[in-house]
């Protein structure tokens, strides 16, 4: 594991989350891309993966074309990707590629939990 | 252009990680400068970006190479060149449609895409045999003192 980043994983109500820390950059390349085969959509038969950046301090272009695989990935299995802890900086720089139509970002992990469980009784 | 109020070079090695010390030298000397300066954050990803490509592009991933940053700041506005060791001037390529880019087998290219976005002018340029892209920030308070003038001459 590089110690420059860090994706550890829980599985709370159904979703699966990554919990990520330090930079998502060239070291996250390896990690995260090598942490799941992510053409195969989530373990446990989850549609459901979050992505906690709440200890990510640094985001650049490497680590944002890792996200956008994952994110391609997984909606073409039909499984929704949420994001929260972002700053507003990097929320825009999110937006600005195209991330935020597949990821949507919320304020906390219950809010997105919240709106998980209202999807599922749909 | 105005005179320069600051101007100050730094070199790094040209490998992954250097890019985030650069940021922190930049962005020690701009709040020195302009203390609260609110496009601080898009400057820092701009300066990460062309490192990146510094690295990456120009000098072809060879990490014994240097990158060198320099920081020229007057009334109006930040110039940031970054220099590599690349051999021939870059061509800013046409930039692919949103959709297109994210169904490339390995989306990257999004550096130059940001940069673009976020500065209000890139240029490239070559000087003394190395490449460099030049980055211009206009300083918002004068952007808006010049607003408030034009105003003023109008009434």
């Amino acid at each position: 594991m590089n110690s420059e980043f860090q994706a550890d994983k829980r599985v709370s109500a159904g979703a699966v989350i990554y919990d990520l820390k330090g930079y998502l950059s060239n070291s996250a390349e390896d990690s995260l891309l090598g942490i799941w085969d992510w053409e195969q959509g989530l373990d446990q038969g989850s549609r459901f993966l979050i992505f906690n950046f709440t200890q990510v301090t640094y985001i650049n272009s490497i680590g944002i074309a890792v996200l956008i695989r994952i994110v391609r990935a997984l909606l073409k299995q039909g499984c929704r990707t949420f994001a929260y802890g972002i700053t507003p900086h990097y929320q825009k720089l999110f937006r600005m590629v195209g991330l935020t139509e597949h990821m949507m970002i919320y304020p906390n992990e219950l809010s997105i939990l919240q709106r998980i469980e209202y999807l599922r009784e749909e | 252009m105005q005179d320069a109020q600051f101007e100050k070079r730094w070199s790094m090695p040209g490998v992954y990680g250097s890019e985030r010390v650069m940021m922190q030298k930049v962005a020690s000397a701009i709040s020195r400068i302009n203390p609260g300066e609110s496009r601080l954050d898009d400057m820092m990803t701009v300066i990460a970006e062309a490192f990146l490509n510094a690295i990456e592009h120009g000098n072809q991933s060879d990490h014994s190479l240097q990158v060198t940053l320099q920081l020229i700041v007057d009334r109006e506005k930040y110039i940031i060149r970054i220099f590599d060791h690349g051999s021939r001037e870059p061509v800013i390529p046409g930039e692919a449609p949103l959709s297109m880019k994210w169904k490339a087998d390995h989306p990257r290219g999004w550096g130059l895409f940001l940069i673009n976005r976020l500065a209000d002018r890139v240029t490239f340029g070559k000087l003394d045999g190395s490449v460099y892209i030049e980055i211009l920030f206009n300083r918002l308070h004068f952007v808006g003192l010049q607003q408030l003038e034009n105003k003023t001459k109008r009434s």
